[in-house]
């Protein structure tokens, strides 16, 4: 892949995240692209950044950015989402050219009826097995700073102020393993195929 | 309008085929019509053949250079706006890097002359308050210009955090009333309103854009025509417009600009009282965008009328024509005859009533002042003047 820079483009390879869901997918798999922002965070003690460091202590607690959309509500939830979890991602290296497809059941449709293949909702994704990247590296670290709001917002009751300091100090473009499942609606339709995500599966 | 507001065009030389090429100010790019070869603008030392005599600050020159490949030389197609080109022969990569960081668009114009003049000549014949003698002034010339305007686009993302302040409305009972309840008589129950505070916890991801005049509307008789972001816009290159507009000079700097829709973008947007408020912008992009404007000229004897068209949907942006002062005169006559009835009744019924006198009388004073008033603000005017609604 390439993102244009100071002095000119520069390529670099992603990461792909493996299907880790131990339950059956229902429709195909999709590749999301997500920042794995890694920050340097100054926070209060009570905020739900230190209780997210405390749970993956020893390890530092990355931020997650969608970056396949700029759409409000999706960068929010499956950021929110996926920083809470801290998945553990089975990572390698490049695009996955053959993606190894899990058994298919059915396809979900939008009103939660099942159906046969061919017959999915209208609205889901207009792309193939990997998502386009709309966010890149800079707009990640801008980006960053909103996920960490969007946590700090979701755990806390009636947040009147934050107080926080924070500096990206890496990113890498991981593409995330998803199908579009329209009772997913925390995760805005998408259910990751992570193990820390089967929980969630209605 | 001042020759230096205009964008000269100058000729240079084709470095592929040697072919004159004309290159305007306001284009990045040229297409040579001889070779067919993409051509960048480039700014280099003059060469001077006294190398001791040469100042300390060689004067500059423009050249034209062939836009290439990086990497094997072949010819790049390259359009403005495009950021990355790639190369049909051997594949690379190429980044355009913008000019000042700011693109070049216009509005293309749906307008043209004629219907640019009948829509002026319709707005002088109907426009209320213009003087007789114009309604049918003689059309003197009609002149395209490409006014430029300063866009500054960016990404915002951030959350607000505080607290609004929001009446309330609550049904109280009198303690008469909660003791005995619906014994009570209707009177114990009043409403309160009272201020309470409500939690802010707003997020945005959002476009925010901005927009500033590049050039003196005031001066051309014009206003800002208004810009949504969602008009066609197409890639302002030389040699597409046409040769007869005239295409503006930008004033101003782009990182002024850029400086002002930052800030405006940030702004607190959820309204909360003291709100602790993370906004960030990324992403900006700077963009000069050429408005159409039809400049129409009329003569009605020795007055001149102004109309500026919109030449993108042919309506009326601004118009200036002498003034027809009978109607406004009729008017305020016609109040006056009113206010002076309207006393003199009062007077009477003052006079002839026992009742009420001093009602009567302040009345009366009321609209004899309020008809003064009115009579003394009159002005007789010169010309009339009208300017789109919702620009500026």
């Amino acid at each position: 892949m390439y993102a244009p820079g100071e002095g000119g483009l520069s390529s670099f390879s992603p990461w792909t995240a493996a299907v880790t869901s131990e339950l059956a997918v229902a429709g195909d798999v999709r590749y999301l692209a997500v920042w794995r922002v890694t920050p340097s965070v100054r926070a209060a003690v009570d905020s739900a950044w230190e209780r997210i460091r405390r749970v993956v202590t020893p390890a530092e607690p990355d931020l997650y950015v969608p970056a396949f959309t700029l759409i409000r509500p999706v960068v929010q939830r499956l950021g929110v989402r996926l920083t809470e979890a801290q998945p553990s991602l089975e990572l390698a290296r490049g695009l996955a050219r053959e993606v190894t497809s899990r058994p298919s059941l059915v396809r979900v449709g939008r009103d939660g009826s099942m159906g046969a293949r061919g017959s999915g909702p209208a609205d889901e994704p207009g792309f193939g097995t990997f998502s386009p990247v709309l966010a890149g590296r800079e707009d990640a670290r801008v980006l960053a700073h909103f996920v960490y709001l969007a946590v700090e917002s979701y755990e806390t009751h009636d947040l009147r102020s934050v107080d926080y300091e924070l500096e990206t100090t890496g990113e890498e473009l991981i593409f995330i393993p998803a199908v579009w499942d329209p009772r997913q609606i925390h995760e805005s339709n998408w259910r990751l195929l992570l193990r820390e995500f089967d929980g969630l599966v209605a | 309008m001042a020759d230096g507001t205009v964008h000269n065009g100058i000729e240079l030389e084709c470095p592929q085929c040697g072919a004159p090429v004309v290159m305007p100010e306001y284009a990045d790019m040229a297409v040579c019509a001889s070779c067919g070869s993409t051509l960048a603008r480039q700014r280099r030392l003059r060469a001077v053949d006294d190398a001791e005599a040469a100042p300390p600050a060689a004067p500059e020159e423009q050249v034209l250079r062939s836009v290439q490949c990086s990497q094997c030389a072949g010819p790049l197609s390259a359009r403005e706006g495009r950021r990355i080109l790639v190369c049909r022969h051997c594949g690379v990569r190429v980044v355009v890097k913008q000019r000042g960081g700011v693109t070049r668009w216009y509005f293309p114009s749906r307008v043209d002359r004629l219907d640019a003049a009948a829509a002026a000549a319709g707005w002088l014949r109907e426009h209320p308050g213009i003087a007789k003698a114009a309604r049918g002034a003689r059309l003197v010339e009609s002149h395209l210009v490409y006014a430029p305007i300063w866009e500054h686009r960016t990404l915002l993302a951030g959350w607000e955090f505080g607290y609004k302040l929001r009446p309330q409305t609550e049904v109280v009972s009198s303690p008469v009333r909660a003791l005995f309840g619906r014994s009570g008589k209707e009177e114990d129950v009043r409403l309160d309103v009272r201020l309470v505070k409500e939690g802010v916890e707003e997020a945005h991801l959002k476009e925010r854009r901005f927009y500033q005049p590049a050039t003196d509307f005031e001066g051309l008789g014009a206003t800002r025509p208004r810009v949504t972001g969602r008009e066609l816009l197409v890639p302002l290159l030389a040699g597409e417009l046409e040769p007869s507009a005239t295409v503006l000079v930008a004033q101003g700097s782009a990182a002024d600009v850029a400086d002002r829709g930052r800030r405006a973008a940030v702004a607190p947007l959820s309204g909360a009282v003291a709100p602790d408020s993370h906004l960030f912008t990324f992403r900006e992009s700077m963009a000069l965008l050429y408005y159409p404007l039809w400049l129409v000229r009329f003569q009605a004897g020795d007055r001149a009328c102004r109309v500026v068209v919109n030449g993108r949907d042919g309506t009326v942006n601004s118009g200036v024509a002498p003034a027809s002062n009978r109607r406004r005169v009729a008017l305020l006559a016609a109040q006056a005859v009113l206010a002076a009835a309207a006393c003199a009744v009062l007077v009477w019924l003052a006079a002839t009533r026992d009742s009420g006198r001093a009602t009567m009388v302040a009345l009366a004073v009321i609209v004899f002042v309020a008809a003064a008033l009115a009579i003394w603000r009159f002005r007789m005017v010169g010309e009339v003047e009208y300017h789109e609604p919702f620009s500026g």
